[in-house]
């Protein structure tokens, strides 16, 4: 028997006027899971979260919460809190009343409301800082005051609208560290909204990536970088080279795909298309190999372009036969940029369990 | 208005200025007058000009401080003939602004009614500078209905049955005037310290009875139209005539203690060049069938012609300066702001 | 082509830019000083002179500021009029936060329309909206006949028009824009997502209005409140026009300094003395803002 989620948003539809923004959205969200529901901006993940939030009604579909329907359930009555974009820390209060405001429309009594202020400051590391108005802080502390404001009712899911898009590269690492430690501490549910996939993988247990207002695929990090399933998820979760082409055979996972460049070998997760049919393949940048002197038969390209990354080197390789695209290989730079040189040939290769089959839309 | 109108009066006002400044250069081309509203009918106007060939060039003005300054600005060169009200001409006088009446060019002299003839009002030291011209009243109107026999008293409007219904005018000179006036005081211009005492309680006296305190006409009679008001101690004769017109049936009175009066005098003013063409207008204005005609326009009294009902020139008391306006005000103010 | 060096005509940059930095100053400084500062410091000097025989004496004195205190019936009248202000200001101040909040809830679309339909009175002539009252508040006005129609009342509600209840009412009926105004432009620069975080946190819409809309709102309602009681105490015309025997209030007696009477000194006097008093609310307007926290 199947666990009951404890959030599920059943085959969700929302139009704006006659602009359908999402369609037949169908998510749960685990007790103690870290969800991150990823996409580019306009993809429709933000209208999921204020859904989730109350802040938007819905056209179609249920919004289910240990198995009761939040329908009618207004926005300070739903059992979970928002951790805002810009924050929204109320600027005529302190740090201290901005955290409490939750215990103190519900009516607790003073005393409690300090002891838990205090409590929650020191869980986000802001012990000191009760009297401090939301103008004196920084944006990692604003980010840490919200945070704490969404805990303190000790709702059993939080909602993170971008929450680290504010922030400068180095608060934002140290934030995304933050944030997963304190989930795992808390045991609370996180949904978090993103548009940064490398966000997304660093901290998520899951992943729900959204395109056009739909479900493009889900699952574990590993799992969506490894074996995505459709081009955007390829393209969008890191980098990938895609190459288009046409089934021919399969033996298991393993597949034979004819491609402008030759017969070339990828794996499918899942069911396999029928042998005919167009499809892609997809190679990480980082699992394509290089050899100076080719092995008879190799895949030949030429060297367009080498760029020094610092910890890496991406190197731009052209195939006479697929003009349109520029593979990416990328190599750690430990060595230099290991003396290739522009225009050189080299052949290219990878492990058939390194290639992604996916169907072309 | 369009492009074309304005053109045209453009022309009429080149063709104006063209035709004054033609009559100014003729020997008796033109008469300046200085004056209030309703003092020169454009009617009049055209009909002195057809007889006499003189043009009437017209200058208004709303009260005698602007008269005053209008008449020093050029020790009155600027005018020929100024109306002044009785209370003022000793100042105009004093000033040498205005010159003493020549009688014998006064030929219509014979037209004043009786009680106008001495000229009384405006003669002062052995000489004569004014000739009675219009004048009014600040009496009382009161609603035909409720009084079908007009009140012979001023007491009236003290009359506790006809609280709430009563209205007066809000001025300070006037009012203790007024209050004067009612309590009997003969001379209502020069108060002594306990007549202005019994002045102020008979006037907080009276408040007790009023709706409301009215500034100017219309204030007046807006306010007699939107209220159950049957008694006005009034701004004057045009009080009754405007609300006679609206159709309201009301009677305007002079109570036995009598009440102010004005008087508007005709002069000639000290700096004319034209003494004759002054004349002239005079002459023509004090004739019965003009003071008739401003009677039934304006509602003025006429010194030439008694209108109807306006036969108790003899019972006013013609208004002199009081004798102190700040000491007015202060218990105007005290009055106002009695509970 | 011309011969002579630019800056032997208008003297070197540098020099120029002195003298426009000066004139800038100049006219910062010198505008408020010649249209602000010199005729309330003229008023405030003729204050101090003496009126003898009707005519003034430039002999200084206290005894206009002696008067106010101790002739007549000023002080009496100025504590009527500060009592009349402060309820006027009170009743506005609320119905005003109450309207601003009301606007401040519609959609953005329908909010400038309800807006500009409150501000619509401060374009109509400010004479004719008094007459406009009047006609309404009178024993024959619309209201009394309208009840009388309706069998409401047999007898026409007399003290409607001409009485305190009358400049109460014109008083806030008049001035209420000016209080509406304020506030709802305080309200409107509240940031949108406050209102869905307090909701968030699980605040009513009530408490959001106590916690958030009002505090956020107080600048507004301050300024509200001092345009209410500065424009309603120096108002010398409405109680006068509506308030029949009871219509006299400081500021008439200021205006009737003027007329007639040629009192300037005492006039002047009592107009530093309104003049305190509307400066004195602006200060304590200021002091309930202290606290005010800027993002």
């Amino acid at each position: 028997m199947r666990v009951q989620p404890l959030l599920h948003l059943e085959n969700i539809s929302k139009r704006y006027g006659s602009v359908r923004v999402l369609d037949g959205i169908d998510i749960t969200v685990a007790d103690n899971e870290f969800l991150t529901i990823l996409g580019p901006s306009g993809s429709g993940k933000t209208t999921i979260l204020r859904i989730i939030g109350g802040f938007e009604g819905i056209d179609g579909g249920r919004l289910m919460f240990e198995g009761r329907d939040l329908a009618s359930v207004p926005i300070n009555r739903r059992p979970f809190n928002t951790v805002f974009q810009d924050y929204a820390l109320f600027h005529h209060m302190n740090v201290a009343e901005n955290v409490g405001y939750g215990l103190k429309v519900r009516g607790r009594p003073k005393a409690e409301i300090a002891a838990k202020v205090a409590d929650v400051l020191e869980t986000v590391g802001l012990g000191a800082l009760g009297a401090r108005y939301p103008a004196q802080l920084s944006g990692g502390q604003r980010q840490r005051v919200a945070l704490a404001r969404a805990i303190i009712c000790e709702p059993r899911l939080i909602l993170l609208d971008e929450p680290l898009s504010a922030l400068d590269v180095e608060l934002r690492a140290q934030m995304q560290r933050f944030l997963k430690s304190l989930q795992r501490r808390l045991g609370i549910a996180f949904v978090f909204i993103t548009h940064d996939q490398e966000e997304a993988i660093a901290l998520s247990d899951r992943i729900i990536v959204v395109h056009r207002g739909r479900i493009e695929q889900e699952g574990a990090p590993e799992q969506l970088y490894r074996r995505p399933r459709t081009p955007f998820t390829a393209a969008f979760l890191g980098e990938n080279n895609l190459i288009p082409g046409t089934l021919t055979s399969a033996e298991g996972a393993v597949c034979q795909v004819e491609t402008a460049a030759g017969r070339l070998q990828a794996t499918v997760d899942g069911p396999v298309p029928s042998p005919g049919s167009p499809v892609l393949l997809a190679v990480r940048p980082e699992h394509i190999t290089l050899t100076a002197n080719p092995a008879p038969g190799a895949l030949l390209a030429e060297v367009a372009e080498i760029r020094f990354l610092g910890a890496n080197i991406l190197i731009e390789l052209r195939h006479p036969a697929l003009p349109d695209t520029l593979l990416k290989v990328r190599r750690l730079a430990d060595g230099g940029t290991t003396g290739l040189r522009i225009g050189q040939s080299l052949a290219i290769g990878w492990a058939a369990a390194d290639a992604a089959l996916l169907a072309a839309s | 208005m369009n492009w074309t109108s304005k053109a045209v009066a453009a022309s009429l006002t080149a063709l104006t200025l063209l035709a004054s400044a033609a009559a100014f250069a003729g020997p008796k081309g033109e008469v300046r007058l200085l004056a209030y509203e309703g003092y020169a009918d454009p009617a009049w106007v055209e009909e002195f000009e057809k007889e006499t060939g003189i043009t009437v060039k017209v200058t208004y003005v709303g009260g005698v401080d602007e008269q005053i300054a209008k008449m020093k600005a050029s020790n009155g060169k600027d005018y020929d003939v100024v109306t002044v009200d009785t209370a003022s001409l000793k100042a105009f006088a004093d000033q040498k602004l205005i010159a003493p009446i020549d009688k014998e060019k006064l030929t219509s002299a014979k037209n004043l009614l009786p009680d106008f003839q001495p000229m009384s009002n405006a003669t002062f030291g052995g000489a004569t500078y004014g000739v009675p011209w219009a004048w009014g009243s600040l009496g009382m109107v009161y609603d035909k209905k409720t009084f079908p026999t007009a009140p012979d008293s001023w007491e009236v409007l003290w009359d506790p049955r006809f609280k709430g219904k009563v209205i007066s005018l809000d001025d300070a000179n006037n009012d203790i005037n007024f209050g004067a006036i009612a309590l009997g005081i003969k001379d209502p211009f020069n108060l002594t310290d306990a007549q202005l005492a019994q002045v102020k309680d008979k006037l907080i006296a009276l408040k007790k009875n009023l709706l409301t305190y009215f500034a100017g006409f219309d204030e007046g009679t807006t306010i007699w139209s939107e209220n159950d008001v049957v008694l006005m101690f009034s701004m004057g004769e045009l009080a009754a005539i405007n609300l006679q017109k609206k159709g309201f049936d009301v009677g305007y009175v002079i109570p036995k203690e009598g009440a102010v009066g004005w008087l508007d005098n005709l002069t000639v003013s000290a700096g004319t060049d034209n003494t004759d063409a002054a004349y002239a207008w005079m002459n023509f204005a004090l004739q019965k069938k003009i003071g008739a005609d401003m009677a039934k326009k304006y509602g003025y009294g006429a010194t030439t012609d008694a209108p109807q009902g306006m036969d108790y020139a003899s019972r006013l008391i013609w208004a002199q300066n009081p004798e102190d306006y700040t000491r007015r005000q202060a218990i105007w103010n005290e009055v106002k702001a009695a509970n | 082509m011309n011969p002579m060096p630019s800056s032997a005509r208008s003297g070197p940059p540098r020099r120029r830019g002195i003298a426009r930095d000066l004139l800038w100053h100049g006219l910062n400084l010198g505008l408020p000083l010649l249209f602000v500062v010199l005729p309330i410091l003229s008023f405030v000097l003729v204050s101090f002179w003496t009126l003898k025989d009707g005519q003034i004496v430039h002999v200084l004195t206290l005894a206009n500021y002696r008067a106010f205190f101790t002739e007549g019936s000023y002080l009496q009248v100025y504590l009527s009029t500060l009592a009349l202000s402060a309820q006027v200001t009170l009743i506005n101040v609320v119905l005003a936060t109450a309207i601003a909040v009301f606007i401040f809830r519609r959609t953005p679309r329908t909010r400038f329309l309800i807006l500009m339909s409150f501000m619509l009175p401060l374009f109509m002539s400010y004479i004719i909206k008094i007459y406009s009252i009047r006609s309404i508040l009178g024993q024959r006005g619309l209201l009394n006949e309208g009840l009388l129609a309706l069998g409401l009342i047999d007898q026409p509600i007399e003290a409607l028009l001409f009485s305190r209840t009358a400049i109460f009412i014109a008083l806030a009926v008049l001035y209420l824009p000016y209080a509406i105004l304020p506030i709802y432009l305080a309200l409107d620069r509240i940031p949108a997502n406050y209102l869905a975080a307090s909701a968030d946190l699980g605040a009513t819409p009530l408490q959001a209005l106590r916690d958030i809309v009002l505090p956020l709102g107080r600048p507004g309602i301050a300024a509200g409140a001092v345009f209410t009681f500065i424009l309603t105490f120096g108002d010398f015309v409405t109680p006068q026009m509506v308030g029949g025997t009871q219509g006299f209030t400081f500021g008439r007696i200021v205006f009737s300094q003027f007329g007639l009477a040629l009192n300037w000194p005492l006039g002047s006097a009592l107009a530093v003395i309104l003049l305190a008093t509307t400066l004195l609310a602006v200060a304590l307007a200021g002091l309930t803002l202290r606290r005010e926290h800027v993002r």
